[in-house]
């Protein structure tokens, strides 16, 4: 359904009109904007659903009354906080709010959207895995013709996703761990890539930072191994430790989460390495592990943050909009961004060891040319 | 004058045919499944000290034994538990959650002891409800600790958001997780240490006790034991405590090892652990299984892991091949038993 | 006790009318448990509204049919002292077969067949290691659960093998119905009618029993442990292998990790709920299914109650002890009125 889908602006020449119509009057802007690549033309549902307001909506739009969000794995901390940021979004619209969690079992996870669309206005869906869940998410559907918003990884049959680009996100935290190379370890990285081959996304995550990095040390970067850290803390010192006894020269430890990149760098100083000449680069920074660990101004320098809060937001965003019939673009990129000692506080505010995070300027985050 | 004697014995075993005496040795060896493991683990050492140069060096010999020490510290227990004709499925649950529950009290008291003591004592809670439900209720302690393997999981998830981080700082809690005990001559890790302690320690008690002897008969025959005045469920009660507090042990090093307690560590724990009792000869309709055989065998599925890595192969093999190494240590055990005329 | 002995026509006039009426009908086994199941049903009836629509049933029975078809044959195999812990592991290599069979002939019915066919192939190898052999088959399906899911993921490097066609009508054969009925969930109850026939009113039905009650007393009447052995571990592959066909059919996709979730241990732990022994013998096929649907039904009334996974795996741990214990009562009830009558 969504790959047949044409460009919305390609059937709609009024609206294309009144986008060329801003656009001139904005060229300046976009002039200024603009890198080498051409920017892309900014989506109007995507605009709509960065910019809504629970308090002054469009005139003559309803609010759903109940969305549910059928998660993957909701013990986990992202989804811990990105639930929490849906709850306090819901919230401020009225409406009801509540998850379901499959645990990460694929049969658990599509009888629960099953269950749960038949009484839900809208359904919030993040799939255990994409392509199994497919079949079932375009039939669901296409049957009661709701709208379902899909997290995390593109799915068949989803109105739209809402996520960050995991490729981007990791090309961008690749760029930094080249710079911080450059000038730090003599522009020499050996790479200990401590990744989730299950998953499409932490295989692009892993993708967009070995390209990252490549882009600013060239032949100057080299991964000397990638395994498998399953995501889990406990696999990723096990493996990593394995890993580090047979390339004793790596100096850059990648993960492709909070968890995996900790574990490495647990596995690391057990092993007795120094420190001081190592990088630990880390994926979503959702919770107080991550952010502790920048402050603590040891080897873990940053984190490609996807702020879980702001992004449950955007996801009842996207979900109220999609039932007021907003032509929604594929994929509503969710702003991410490397976060580090340095900057960390412009995003989050620590408060009686509370992170809290800063809306305002995780909006301000470019997600241009991210797809 | 020994050798001579060696030789003697070994054409005597042979049954008056001519052999050499190596055959001899060798069918010795093979008497037993611990003589399996052990070859395996000698074509395995040599194989990968031939292909890789890191294989056998003090640091990767130190990580092998440190990665297999959790998994062998609960392992002993467990084949105390499963001779003794019951099984536990809530240790690696019990990573998880008694991990947790240390760290927390690592952090509220600073006190290395006791967040040990802490985590052991949870443990003999925990192993003292498996062996309640088990013994108490009648039911099978595979049903009560599958069951626990659930509940335990759940309190896990229900005790921290994720993670508990060390802020407690404790210098020597750092110093178990990657300190060793001594550097010279041979660096040998705490984990390493308090392994081959457990071990020995065990290994008397299983060899040399009365409680050890009580084991095998409640696990051979449970009613012959009951009626020869073995207190039966006395004997299973201690095998359930002693499992689950040295699977707290077990959690207690591995929240050293990551410096953290994580809700979700161990998975699939308890199956590397029970995998590995089975292996080393152990059988789940019990009276049967020796420590060394446990040991052997987690020696064995621990290098595979580590030289999958080492060699650098497509991680996908880290799932096939424990998976063929079981069949083939299974399938050379029943023709060990065909040959040497045991009973199953 | 001492006054017992030797008293029992007393005895039996002082157990009081109703406890001997509960007592006849614990004898029925099925009774009991389709009690169970009513309890469970009935709570989330009146606790979660959504319980109440009627769409949820044949759903369950279709969430159910993987479990209900791998747990006719893990029933048979535990009835005749047996194990098979490969059965997850199978619901991955049967749908990566089916579908990669598709996408290479572009023909669904060689490559339903080839799924099929992993049914059998990987049964009659375990059946032959086990009986020839002389393998424990907790072992050799614990070595192989590890050894198939390791290959599947080394063929299909971890990633989902989607259907390229699209066969619409492979689809049918999880969304489909007959009349008010899912098609997986007829399947699964022609099946289960097959196997309770074969297990109630034929030899080898009778056999299967006397092999897991005492090994050798029947190899010593007569019975052929081996060829029996054998034949339910390459009914219990093939069982497994179509429950993996009906997940593919689900999926449209040969996922490299069906089934890791536990699969195995939920249709052993729902088998044994349903009063099968672990240690062979004992035990109804018709109750391991209830036992199946129980579990299932836990499962969908605490989703539809958007109960937390924390708090669910609780009530499910708990429930399963519940249940069992349940069942050691209703014997024990059973063993003790034989002294009443």
């Amino acid at each position: 359904m969504k790959g047949s889908t044409e460009h919305p602006l390609l059937g709609r020449i009024g609206r294309l009109a009144v986008v060329l119509t801003a656009m001139l009057m904005l060229t300046p802007a976009i002039v200024l904007a603009q890198d080498a690549t051409p920017a892309a033309t900014p989506h109007p549902g995507d605009q709509t659903v960065r910019s809504m307001d629970p308090q002054n909506l469009p005139e003559g739009w309803t609010i759903p009354a109940r969305i549910t969000h059928v998660t993957n794995y909701g013990v986990h901390e992202w989804y811990q906080n990105l639930t929490k940021g849906e709850a306090v979004r819901a919230e401020e619209y009225g409406i009801q709010f509540e998850q379901v969690d499959a645990n990460l079992d694929l049969q658990a996870s599509l009888a629960a959207a099953e269950e749960a669309i038949r009484n839900v206005d809208v359904l919030n869906f993040t799939p255990v895995q994409e392509e199994p869940s497919a079949a079932t998410i375009t039939r669901l559907a296409e049957e009661t013709g709701k709208p379902i918003i899909c997290e995390s990884s593109p799915t068949g049959g989803c109105t739209t996703l809402v996520s960050i680009d995991d490729y981007a996100a990791g090309y961008k935290v690749g760029v930094w761990a080249g710079e911080y190379v450059q000038e730090n370890l003599g522009g020499q990285a050996v790479i200990l890539d401590i990744g989730l081959p299950a998953l499409q996304t932490t295989v692009n995550r892993s993708k967009g930072f070995i390209d990252g990095i490549t882009s600013v040390l060239g032949d100057g970067a080299r991964v000397a191994q990638s395994v498998d850290g399953k995501g889990l803390k406990d696999e990723a010192v096990k493996v990593a430790s394995d890993a580090l006894t047979a390339n004793p020269d790596v100096n850059v430890i990648f993960g492709i989460n909070d968890d995996s990149a900790l574990g490495g760098l647990q596995a690391f100083e057990a092993a007795g390495g120094d420190t001081s000449n190592l990088l630990v680069v880390g994926f979503g920074c959702e919770g107080k592990a991550c952010k502790d660990a920048l402050m603590e101004g040891g080897p873990y320098k940053v984190s490609a943050a996807m702020f879980p809060e702001y992004q449950g937001r955007l996801l009842i965003d996207a979900a109220v909009a999609a039932f007021n019939g907003v032509e929604l673009p594929p994929h509503v990129v969710a702003p991410s961004t490397p976060v580090t000692a340095e900057n960390l506080s412009e995003y989050y505010t620590l408060e009686n060891g509370e992170y809290t995070a800063n809306f305002d300027a995780i909006a301000q985050i470019s997600v241009e040319g991210e797809k | 004058m020994s050798a001579e004697t060696v030789r003697t014995t070994a054409e005597i075993e042979i049954g008056g045919r001519r052999a050499n005496p190596l055959a001899g040795a060798a069918r010795r060896l093979f008497a037993a499944q611990e003589g399996i493991l052990l070859l395996c683990i000698v074509a395995l050492f040599l194989y990968l000290a031939n292909r890789s140069p890191v294989f056998w060096t003090e640091r990767n010999i130190g990580t092998l034994l440190t990665q297999i020490s959790m998994v062998a510290i609960t392992a002993i227990g467990m084949t105390l538990l499963i001779i003794a004709r019951e099984v536990d499925l809530s240790v690696g649950s019990m990573q998880a959650f008694i991990g947790v529950l240390a760290m927390q009290t690592l952090n509220a008291t600073e006190n290395l002891f006791v967040g040990l003591v802490v985590a052991l004592l949870v443990g003999a809670i925990v192993g003292l409800i498996n062996a309640g439900l088990t013994l108490g209720l009648g039911i099978s302690s595979f049903v009560v600790t599958l069951a626990m393997f659930s509940i335990v999981r759940g309190a896990a998830y229900t005790s921290t958001d994720a993670a508990v981080q060390n802020e407690h700082k404790i210098p020597a809690f750092r110093t178990i997780g990657i300190g060793a005990i001594i550097d010279e001559p041979v660096r040998i890790p705490w984990p390493v240490i308090i392994m081959a302690a457990v071990f020995i320690i065990f290994f008397l008690v299983l060899r040399g006790t009365t409680f050890g002897r009580y084991i095998y008969a409640v696990g051979g025959n449970p009613k012959a034991a009951a009626l020869s005045g073995i207190p039966v469920n006395l004997v299973k009660t201690a095998c359930f405590v002693i499992t689950s507090m040295l699977a707290a042990l077990s959690a207690f090093i591995l929240i050293a090892r990551m410096n953290s307690g994580q809700n979700n560590a161990g998975f699939g724990f308890e199956l590397q652990v029970i995998g590995a009792v089975l292996l080393g000869g152990a059988s789940l309709a019990g009276g049967k299984g020796t420590l060394i055989g446990t040991l052997l065998a987690t020696i064995l599925l621990g290098t595979i892991s580590n030289g999958i890595t080492l060699l650098k192969w497509d991680t996908n093999w880290q799932t096939a091949v424990p998976g063929i190494v079981i069949v083939i240590a299974v399938f050379l055990d029943a023709l060990r038993r065909r040959v040497t005329r045991e009973e199953a | 006790m001492a006054v017992a002995q030797g008293a029992d026509v007393r005895l039996s006039d002082t157990v009081p009318g109703w406890k001997r009426r509960l007592a006849r009908a614990a004898r029925y086994e099925d009774l009991s448990l389709v009690l169970f199941f009513a309890l469970v049903v009935g709570f989330f009836l009146i606790f979660e509204p959504s319980a109440r629509e009627p769409r949820i049933y044949p759903d369950l029975l279709r969430d159910t049919s993987p479990h209900l078809l791998t747990g006719i044959g893990m029933t048979l195999l535990l009835l005749a002292g047996q194990l098979d812990l490969s059965v997850g592991a199978m619901l991955a290599l049967t749908g990566v077969v089916t579908v990669d069979v598709f996408n290479r002939t572009d023909n669904m019915w060689l490559g339903i067949i080839a799924g099929l066919l992993t049914g059998p192939i990987v049964g009659a190898i375990h059946g032959y290691l086990v009986t020839v052999q002389g393998m424990d088959s907790l072992m050799t399906t614990l070595g192989s659960m590890f050894t198939i899911r390791g290959l599947v993921y080394v063929y299909t490097d971890k990633a989902p093998i989607t259907d390229e066609n699209g066969f619409k009508s492979f689809n049918k054969l999880w969304n489909g119905d007959i009349g008010p009925l899912p098609v997986p969930g007829v399947i699964a109850i022609v099946l289960i009618a097959l196997a309770y026939i074969l297990l109630t009113r034929t030899e080898f039905g009778r056999n299967i029993y006397a092999i897991g009650g005492n090994k050798q007393a029947a190899r010593v009447s007569g019975i052929p442990v081996r060829r029996i052995t054998f034949t339910l571990f390459v009914i219990s592959g093939t069982l497994a292998a179509l429950s993996g066909l009906l997940i593919a059919s689900q999926t449209s996709t040969g996922y490299f990790d069906a089934g890791v979730q536990g699969f195995e241990l939920i249709v052993i732990a729902s088998v044994v709920l349903g009063g099968v022994s672990l240690a062979g013998g004992e035990g109804r096929l018709i109750s391991a299914m209830i036992g199946v649907l129980i579990l299932g039904m836990t499962g969908k009334g605490l989703r539809l109650m958007n109960v937390h996974t924390t708090q669910q795996l609780v009530v499910t741990g708990v429930l399963m002890l519940m249940a069992v214990y349940y069942h050691r009562m209703r014997k024990q009830l059973v063993l003790r009125s034989r002294d009443w009558t």
